[in-house]
């Protein structure tokens, strides 16, 4: 079939070279279509469902809210697991469903059952699932700021308020039509509010209650339609307006009548502008600001969707007030067009180096070219493919296409049909030429192929992988197989059609040599001769050649032990993120100030271009932080304005480090944007070993917690032993004696919304302007509220008049209290972490889970749970262990079912650790750290060892089977072979030479890939070239010597 | 069976370049970043830095950047108060309730509501209905005519027909609940910060009218006549007047690890110092033991050094 396809190649070589044309036309098409960005998307499928629950305290957040959410999601199907966060003011339940559960599905069914639910949920609370948008999600930031001397229609300079509402009601409504965006989050400034703060002393003195105050709002804030009436046949709309427009409208609602007098709001109350009580805020360079940030819709391309939000942005400008201005201060472009500038130079430069490489060795332009032309065409065809596959473009995906791995079959058949073409002369008929090109197409047509079809398998185990190595790895090796698979599919179909058409002699346009030459022998080039003669130097001395590959290997394997190791290199996403952590309960503006003061000390370093914040919880939480915790975002110049353009960013890094240290009260954590985002939506136990306490009283918990961990410190190596901080947020709780409330005829009721209302707020409607909505808040002035000792004696208000205070009806308590309730499963539980050092992975956690189920002693209703990177390590484990070897057996089934012949088979297969110790030593000799991305090059290498031995043994066998004697058909297979065999190495050598020597943004991930390559093809070809002739000479003596001895 | 250990060897060198590189995993995956390995460097470091984790150490300069500010503590009052909403009444024997002696036609009406009038000044003249006289309704104190009922031609019957208020002085009604009762003694300050006045409780009233609380009453001056009786107003009561030994600001005070603190500094370095609270008042707060006078203590922000001691505590949970 494969001799029909190329026989047809060869004769509508016309109409196959037309039909590339199809091919470009459909891969620059499906470019507009493909997703790019800079790193893979590593989240896994979750939904949030975000509770706002204004004024609610951890546990009531979890007991009202976020149990009865977490029960309504129960079986749904697919689902993984869900975990839970109650926060003050916030339930946040996430579900997470299998890998490749349909998102939309997956919402559409949470919506059902929390629309069930709606009755069990405290009243007014609505539970609202997050954007759809993934960790890569959020990919544009801009702060919203005014000039200093811009001045608002009143007078007043832009405060954080002004802003907020200029962001709110004329910025985001238009930025959220963007196309591609799922949501614009807020945070920063604060919400307009009107408050009405009434004195309690009036209230008191006309007798009027908060509820009366609240009711008397409302029923007088509203327009009513009234129907319509006709009048003289004209249809007239009768309809009565009362809405609440200005402050002053609102001072002079009447509450109530006392006596003749009438009692007006203004009468008890302060009507003011006010703030709300925020959860979050925003710093930008050491003020505060408004700070907005879009997040993608999942599947959209980041760099559409961010050029768009760029643009919309420009045109909003103009619709500002005056002096308002806005600044992007994120914009994941900027990376995506790095990343990919990078990977551009890197595929580009390696492009050219493959087509100089190519025309060197075949001394013929058109043939060169032909070769190359490859490499667009497969390069159209994989992202076609990626399209149709939905695999999307980054660093990963593209970072280990190596042009001149996608080559090696077309270069394998057109240095054959070269090598023939200039053999047979240049007076050929057409009819022959045809045939010829069939012949030696057809001719190395198996082994190209089968080289290919290993280098596939290869990529395998990286299949294999599951969790987050799955998702970072599988389109890398989806893109090589793609890739792997158009180009093989040319090189037999375009490829062939294209010497038939453009080759009309091996020597080519450029050859100087006279044509005619009737003996392969003829057309030695000198470097032939040259490897002819080591050769049989070294087949001379076959167990010493075999002694010393041997020896390198063994060396190769305990140098390889010496290697660092690191899961993937990080990619430098150029900015750094930072978060600054503050104890728990440190308040919002105490959080703000050691903000601003750092901020202010990050902003001397020369190298930063700017910084913003973000602290605690942004208007949607979609990373529900506490006011302690702030991320900063650090962004940095281009290395060309840093005053030392040479100095590396983990210097910077450290220097400052030291530098904020120095300021007291933080404690910071350095990570990068994107990384930082990961970490928060995956979120699992980022340490070794996470031991889980599941159960319901949170101070038996915290015991167990403490004991466990006590426990942990006590086992050899354990580290960093950590116990979840769940506690000592302060609280001041008021516990109600209910014998005086009795005695006073009130209810807890009474006292918990009057305490609610003085110092939370009651809304009490909304003032329309336009289109913003300005909340009514009736709250008790700030002196008041702020004061422990006030609210003690706050009166409360008797049915029959007069009043009790507060401390008479209730204790009030300063206590610490739950800072965050966790939960998993829909059970409450702590995480107890522990990194292990200098110790085996295994053999800890056998002992701590021996320890554990003696020493601690669990009241029933509760349990461990281990988990912790220890499960993905030793499920990733498990799974290699038996498909590294089944794939390994696959390579030699292919080979052996390529050659009948197991011994063969294994000849070739010893080109692999050959190659490996190549790549093993210029790993060690750039001091590189083994890491994922250093094996997907030795996967590669070993593909393309086992290409290069199959191309020569392929042609040693021909000639035994022509009954060429064992000596001389090895020399002469191996001397004929070498030009290919260097062909390959070199272009897919020198390919990947940008690539490992290349600094910018997003090369640390590739180097490390293109120095082992590099490395292992020079060790592979150098060996493959004396080893695999000799081991095949050696071999076969004895059967040979056998064989004869027999007859 | 030459070829096993190639075998092997390549077995082992591709498992090893993934499963070592899966293990490099946990290396990569418990640290934030890049810089994990320094951050490490770091937090021992730290540890090491509060080695007592009571103490901290911070530059003056660092210190004033911060606004981190002292003072020494030294003996002084602590006036502790309670926060009362009270009442401004009029005393009983300042407002009277005029009525004719005996039931007459009014003839006369000389004054009207407003009308301020002296003592003995007469206000209306009544005809008896029994002995046909006449005779002056006069004023039995100096004050205003706050209500009147009375107007020529009517018949003044046993209703009043004047009301009349003395203002000059007020009481302040000072409800006392059972649980403030031990509190709150005669003799005790009493400020009104809305007024702007300071007076003393003279007497406290048993509950009355089936109401459980008892009156404090304190007398008001008012010479302009400006204080509304009725009106309901935050009194503040000095229940106890003590001289503390040692005293602070109260902002100087902080929960740490479950005791009340106040962060001592001693040549950069910041303790924080358990100590025992006494009185308390708006400002000041009495600590009986644990700082000694002329001990320099932390006043503004001193949250941040409580907030530095316990930060390698601060952890990103989520």
């Amino acid at each position: 079939m494969l001799n029909a396809i190329i026989r047809l190649a060869v004769e509508r070589r016309f109409m196959m070279l037309a039909s590339s044309l199809v091919l470009i036309a459909a891969g620059l098409w499906s470019y507009r279509y493909l997703p790019i960005d800079a790193v893979p998307d590593i989240t896994n499928v979750q939904v949030q469902i975000n509770t706002e629950a204004t004024g609610y305290s951890p546990l009531e957040a979890e007991q009202r809210v976020t149990f009865p959410v977490e029960t309504a999601l129960y079986g749904l199907p697919q689902l993984e697991y869900t975990r839970s966060l109650s926060r003050y003011g916030l339930s946040q339940v996430t579900v997470v469903f299998k890998d490749g559960t349909d998102i939309y599905h997956a919402r559409n069914l949470i919506d059902q059952r929390l629309g069930q639910i709606s009755d069990a949920l405290p009243e007014g609370l609505k539970p609202v699932m997050g954007p759809i948008s993934t960790g890569l999600g959020e990919i544009f930031s801009y702060t919203v700021t005014a000039d200093s001397d811009a001045r608002q229609s009143d007078g007043s300079p832009y405060d954080a308020m002004a802003l907020r509402t200029v962001q709110d009601w004329i910025i985001r409504p238009q930025l959220a039509q963007v196309a591609g965006v799922a949501e614009i989050n807020t945070s920063g400034g604060f919400e307009e509010q009107i408050h009405i703060r009434p004195d309690p002393a009036l209230l008191l003195q006309h007798q009027i209650t908060v509820p009366q105050l609240v009711s008397a709002i409302r029923r007088n804030n509203s327009n009513r339609g009234a129907g319509y009436i006709e009048v003289h046949g004209e249809q007239q709309l009768v309809r009565a307006v009362g809405q609440l427009k200005s402050i002053e409208d609102i001072r002079d609602t009447v509450v109530a009548r006392n006596g003749t007098a009438i009692v007006r709001i203004r009468d008890l109350a302060e009507v003011t502008q006010g703030e709300e009580l925020r959860t979050g805020a925003a710093t930008r360079g050491g003020s505060e600001t408004v700070l907005g940030s879009a997040m993608m819709l999942m599947g959209e391309n980041p760099k559409e969707v961010a050029e768009a939000l760029e643009r919309r942005l420009q045109d909003i400008a103009t619709s500002l007030p005056d002096g308002v201005t806005t600044e992007v201060v994120y914009n994941r472009t900027d990376l995506v067009g790095k990343t990919l500038a990078t990977v551009q130079t890197n595929l580009l430069e390696g492009a050219l180096l493959v087509i100089f490489v190519l025309f060197i060795m075949l001394r013929n332009l058109r043939a060169a070219l032909i070769t190359a032309a490859v490499i667009p065409l497969a390069m159209l065809a994989t992202v076609t493919g990626m399209v149709q596959t939905g695999v999307s473009a980054n660093l990963m995906s593209l970072g280990a296409l190596d042009f001149g791995l996608i080559v090696d079959g077309a270069v394998i058949i057109v240095e054959n049909c070269v090598r023939r073409l200039s053999a047979s002369g240049s007076a050929l008929t057409l009819r022959e030429r045809l045939e010829l090109v069939y012949s030696a197409t057809a001719e190395v047509m198996k082994p190209s192929l089968f080289g290919v079809a290993i280098i596939t398998l290869v990529y395998i185990p990286i299949f294999s992988l599951t969790g987050i190595e799955g998702k970072m790895f599988h389109p890398m090796a989806a893109t090589v197989v793609i890739a792997l698979l158009s180009a093989m599919i040319i090189s037999i179909t375009l490829v062939p059609a294209a010497i038939a058409v453009f080759l009309r002699n091996g020597t080519g346009v450029h050859h100087t040599e006279p044509s005619g030459a009737s003996s392969v022998e003829s057309k030695r080039y000198g470097y032939q001769s040259l490897y002819e003669r080591l050769l049989r130097t070294a087949l001379g001395v076959p167990v010493m050649m075999i002694g010393s590959a041997a020896l390198l290997i063994v060396g190769a394997l305990i140098l390889s032990t010496r290697l660092g190791s690191e899961f993937i290199p990080q990619l430098d996403e150029g900015d750094i993120a930072l978060h600054a952590l503050r104890i728990p309960g440190t308040s919002l503006q105490q959080s703000l100030d050691m903000q601003v003061l750092l901020e202010e000390r990050l902003l001397t370093f020369p190298e930063v271009k700017t910084v913003f914040s973000r602290l605690g919880t942004p208007e949607i939480a979609t990373d529900p932080m506490p006011p302690n915790v702030a991320d900063t975002f650090i962004i940095l110049k281009p290395k060309a304005q840093w005053p030392d353009p040479e100095r590396h960013k983990a210097d910077l890094v450290e220097q400052i480090e030291a530098s904020v240290r120095e300021l007291p009260g933080n404690n910071y954590e350095f990570t990068q944007p994107i990384q930082m985002r990961f970490n928060e939506l995956i979120s699992g136990v980022r340490a070794d070993l996470g031991v889980k306490v599941f159960g319901d009283d949170l101070n038996q918990l915290l015991t167990a917690a403490n004991a466990v961990a006590a426990l942990l410190n006590s086992v050899d190596g354990s580290a960093d032993v950590r116990v979840e901080q769940v506690t000592g947020l302060p609280v001041l709780t008021l516990h109600p004696k209910r014998q005086k409330l009795a005695a006073y005829g009130l209810t807890v009721d009474d006292i918990q919304s009057l305490l609610s209302t003085a110092v939370g707020g009651q809304q009490a409607g909304l003032i329309y302007r336009g289109d913003q909505r300005i909340p009514l808040v009736v709250r008790f002035p700030e002196s008041l509220r702020r004061n422990t000792e006030l609210i003690k004696a706050l009166p409360v208000p008797l049915a029959g008049g007069g009043f009790v205070p507060v401390s008479e009806v209730a204790d009030v308590i300063l206590a610490p209290a739950p800072a965050q309730v966790s939960r998993e499963n829909g059970k409450r539980r702590i995480v107890i972490s522990a990194n292990v050092r200098g110790r085996d992975l295994g053999s800890f956690i056998g002992e701590v889970q021996r320890r554990a189920m003696s020493e601690i002693d669990l009241p029933s209703g509760y349990w461990l749970e281990y988990g912790g990177t220890f499960e993905q390590l030793q499920s990733a484990e498990k799974t290699l262990r038996w498909v590294v070897p089944a794939t390994l057996a696959l390579i030699l089934f292919v080979l052996v079912s390529a050659f009948g012949n197991l011994r063969d088979a294994l000849i070739i297969f010893s080109g692999v650790p050959l190659a490996l110790t190549g790549g093993i030593f210029l790993l060690w000799l750039r001091d590189i750290p083994m890491s994922i991305s250093a094996a997907v090059g030795f996967i590669a290498l070993s593909g393309i060892s086992v290409l290069n031995g199959l191309v020569m043994l392929t042609f040693i066998r021909q000639l035994r089977d022509q009954g060429v004697a064992l000596r001389d058909a090895v020399i002469e297979g191996a001397t004929r072979r070498l030009r290919p065999v260097l062909m390959t190495a070199l272009v897919a050598g020198l390919g990947f030479v940008p690539m490992a020597l290349n600094t910018g943004i997003g090369a640390e991930v590739q180097r490390p890939l293109a120095t082992v390559v590099i490395g292992g093809i020079i060790s592979a070809t150098t060996l493959t070239l004396f080893v695999v002739p000799v081991l095949y000479f050696w071999l076969h003596r004895r059967s040979h010597n056998k064989a004869s001895l027999s007859r | 069976m030459m070829y096993r250990p190639h075998t092997l060897a390549i077995c082992l060198l591709l498992s090893l370049s993934l499963t070592v590189h899966a293990s490099g995993d946990h290396e990569h995956e418990e640290g934030h970043g890049h810089s994990h390995g320094k951050e490490h460097g770091h937090e021992g470091e730290h540890g090491h830095e509060h080695e007592h984790e009571n103490t901290t150490k911070i530059s003056a300069a660092m210190a004033t950047a911060n606004g981190i500010r002292t003072a020494i503590a030294s003996s002084g009052t602590v006036n502790a108060t309670l926060p009362i909403f009270a009442t401004l009444v009029v005393p009983p024997q300042q407002e009277i309730q005029l009525s004719g002696r005996f039931p007459g036609l009014i003839t006369d009406v000389r004054v009207a509501p407003g009308d301020s009038v002296k003592k003995g000044q007469t206000l209306a003249t009544i005809e008896s209905n029994e002995s046909l006289s006449r005779y002056e309704v006069r004023s039995p104190i100096s004050g205003v005519i706050s209500d009147s009922h009375a107007a020529s031609g009517n018949l003044a019957s046993s209703e009043p027909l004047f009301v009349i208020v003395d203002l000059s002085g007020l009481w302040l009604e000072i409800p006392v609940h059972p649980s403030q009762r031990t509190q709150v003694t005669a003799g005790q300050p009493v400020t009104l910060p809305a007024h702007e006045i300071s007076t003393q409780i003279e007497s406290i009233a048993p509950p009355a009218h089936g109401r459980p609380f008892w009156r404090a009453r304190a007398k008001v001056p008012n010479p302009h006549g400006d204080l509304t009786p009725g009106e309901v107003t935050l009194a503040h009561i000095t229940t106890a007047e003590t001289v503390a030994q040692v005293r602070v600001e109260n902002r100087a005070l902080q929960n740490h690890e479950g005791n009340t603190v106040v962060f001592v500094h001693h040549d950069g370095e910041y303790e924080a110092r358990p100590v025992t609270t006494g009185a308390s008042d708006e400002k000041f707060t009495e600590i009986t033991a644990g700082l000694n006078p002329g001990e320099e203590y932390v006043t503004d922000n001193s949250y941040l050094i409580k907030a530095d001691i316990g930060k390698s505590g601060a952890a990103h949970q989520h």
